[in-house]
This record gives C-alpha cells, sequence and structure tokens, in this order.
C-alpha cells in the first residue's frame, strides 16, 4: 500500500529549504555538504549549514528523509518513499499553479 | 569562530545526534561571516523545537510539580518574612523558620517524587540511586533548612554535624542527580548546589560570628536561590521533559 504523501505546510519558516532537501535528494543519497551544494545549485541561493539542519532534522522527523549508515563522519541522507511521494505532490501543485498562472498571463496578452 | 563553538549553541540532544556530521560539514566547507547569523538562527530553532515537541506533562508530574513550586514558595516566603519582617524576640524568628522548614520537608518529598519520575523514564539505571540519595539527603538536610534560614548566631549546641553536611550533601545530592541525568534544565542542579553550599557556608560560619548581618544575608541568600531551584523544578515538571531521543535516531 503506498504511503500517504505528507504535507510540508507544517515545516514553518523552513518549508522552502524542507523542498529544496527533497529535491536534492530526488536523484540518490547525498551527505549534508553534497544537499547545500545541489540546492544551491537548484534555487542559485545560498543555503546556510543552520538552515539545511533545520530542514534535515524536520524531514527526518516527519519520516521524509531517512540517515544511512556511514563508516564516515559525514552521514548520508536519502528520500524515503513517503518523502519521494510527498516531493512529487508538492511539486504537482506547484505545476498546477504554475500553468494557470501561465495561463492567466496568456490571456492578459491576447 | 571554531566549528565547535558554533556547534556548542545547540542543545544537547540536537548535538548528540548531528554533532559529528556537522562538524564534518563545517570543516569540508569553511564557516564565513554570513553563515554565523544562519547557525545561531538554526540553534535557536532546534531550542525552540524541543520544547514545543515536548508538549503538556502527565497529571502525575503536574501534581508532584505543584508541591515542588509550593514547597519553593514556603521557603521563600519563610525566608523573606525572617529577613524583613523586623522581630526583636529571638524564639519568634527561631519559629517561623522552624515551621516553614516543617511544611517545607513533605512538600518537597512529593515534589521529588515527580523528579524521580521524569529522571526514570530519562535514565532508568541511575534513577533510583538518585532518587535514593535525594530522599536521604532532604531527610537530612531539611533539619538544618531552619537553622539556614534564621541565619548566624546559632548556639554550637543546636548544630549538629549531621544537620550541618545534611543540607549541602542532601542538595548537592539533588543538584547532581540534576545535572547527570539532565532531564531538567542544567540551571536548576546548579540552584541546588550553589544555593545550599552559600546556606551551609553562612550557617557554619554565623556560629563563629555571631550576629554579622553579612553571614545571615549569605545563608539566607542561599536558601532563597535553593527555594528558586524547587519553583523551577515545579514549573519545568509542569511540561513534559526533554529526553535523550528528541531527535530522530541514527544508523550507526
Amino acid at each position: 500500500m503506498p504511503n500517504k504523501p505528507s504535507t510540508t505546510d507544517d515545516l514553518g519558516s523552513f518549508t522552502a529549504p524542507a523542498l529544496l532537501v527533497l529535491a536534492s535528494l530526488a536523484d540518490g543519497p547525498k551527505h549534508g555538504y553534497a544537499i547545500m551544494q545541489e540546492a544551491e545549485r537548484l534555487s542559485r541561493q545560498p543555503l546556510g549549514p543552520g538552515t539545511l539542519y533545520a530542514a534535515l532534522a524536520r524531514l527526518e522527523r516527519r519520516g521524509l528523509i531517512e540517515a544511512l549508515p556511514s563508516d564516515d563522519r559525514r552521514r548520508p541522507y536519502r528520500l524515503t518513499k513517503l518523502g519521494a511521494s510527498t516531493l512529487e505532490a508538492q511539486l504537482g501543485q506547484m505545476r498546477t499553479f504554475a500553468s494557470r498562472t501561465l495561463g492567466r498571463l496568456e490571456g492578459e496578452a491576447v | 569562530m571554531s566549528p565547535h563553538r558554533l556547534v556548542g549553541l545547540y542543545p544537547a540532544a540536537w548535538r548528540k545526534r548531528y554533532q559529528e556530521e556537522f562538524i564534518a560539514l563545517l570543516e569540508e566547507r569553511p564557516v564565513q561571516l554570513r553563515d554565523v547569523p544562519d547557525i545561531v538562527w538554526g540553534s535557536i530553532d532546534a531550542r525552540l523545537s524541543a520544547s514545543l515537541r515536548s508538549g503538556p506533562a502527565g497529571t502525575f508530574e503536574r501534581f508532584t510539580g505543584l508541591a515542588a513550586i509550593s514547597a519553593g514558595v514556603v521557603l521563600l516566603g519563610t525566608v523573606l518574612l525572617i529577613a524583613f519582617v523586623p522581630t526583636d524576640v529571638y524564639l519568634e524568628g527561631w519559629g517561623h523558620a522552624s515551621a516553614g522548614g516543617t511544611l517545607f520537608y513533605p512538600l518537597a518529598f512529593f515534589g521529588s517524587l515527580g523528579i524521580h519520575w521524569r529522571q526514570a523514564r530519562v535514565r532508568p539505571n541511575l534513577a533510583w540511586p538518585a532518587w535514593m540519595a535525594l530522599v536521604l539527603g532532604g531527610f537530612l538536610g531539611s533539619s538544618s533548612v531552619g537553622l539556614s534560614m534564621w541565619g548566624g548566631g546559632i548556639p554550637a549546641s543546636d548544630f549538629g554535624p549531621l544537620q550541618a553536611i545534611g543540607l549541602w550533601v542532601g542538595s548537592a545530592a539533588i543538584g547532581a542527580a540534576v545535572l547527570a541525568i539532565g532531564a531538567f534544565p542544567r540551571l536548576i542542579g546548579l540552584t541546588f548546589i550553589i544555593g545550599s553550599a552559600l546556606a551551609m557556608i553562612g550557617t557554619i560560619a554565623g556560629e563563629s560570628f555571631s550576629g554579622s548581618d553579612f553571614l545571615a544575608a549569605l545563608s539566607r541568600g542561599g536558601v532563597a536561590i535553593y527555594a528558586l531551584g524547587w519553583i523551577a523544578t515545579g514549573i519545568s515538571l509542569q511540561f513534559a521533559g526533554r529526553n535523550n531521543d528528541g531527535w530522530a535516531g541514527a544508523p550507526a
């Protein structure tokens, strides 16, 4: 039975960084520094270490990501099934929002 | 600023879970000036979210918390009464202290049950010895609480060695257990240790320098700090405690 997508609404001021972290992990597990680099590449905005770990802690607590065993001090994280479905649902909402807004703009332009 | 100093801003439970990888990140990507406020904000968020997740306490903790608050209020009220209500009658001052100490002990005993309840959930292996030390120390110390509040000039014959060490040993045991188990804020443990130490120093020295206002104020101030420790314990018991599992576990 597939996991019901969670919501990121209760992530407070860390909603946007949390989405970036989920997006960064979409193509496979990454440790903190790699997540930070990928998030910065995706958003073209710097992601501070304090913000990153606040988002990681929230996502891990909600079961959206999980830490993997590591011999290194750097601990990799990966999306859980719930995290993947939540990311998919969030991106779907964004796509709907974007297409509707673009439709309005195009309608106005005509 | 060094990574170790910055990570020290975070609460202990958070550090237990994330410290190593966070420091590894800060070593891999050297800290920039703009990171400092970001990390400070992250540490505040970690503390706030830990408090918010604690939620309301159970009935037993709230009840024993009220007892602890009452114990602190009785003790604080008594010491203020003795300090600021003028009395020329030797026995009257002693009577206030004695009544306050008598009322304080049963209230503090019930409060101690709440402390034990909280500590047993966090570190069961340490909680029983801590509670035994707490009750024994409380029993030994309570008989000298009244003497400390009265402050200075106590005849040596009224102040046995058991009472003298009881107050500090008992209270230090409470404080040490609070610090060791970590189920309560560290400040509470420190108020028990420091408050009782000041009270003991002021009281014992008061024997040698009878009538010293400074020593009387020192011992009363010590008891006041100790009383505030009980009030803070009671307030803390009104909220479910932080525990070491507050942050999600990590694989080895």
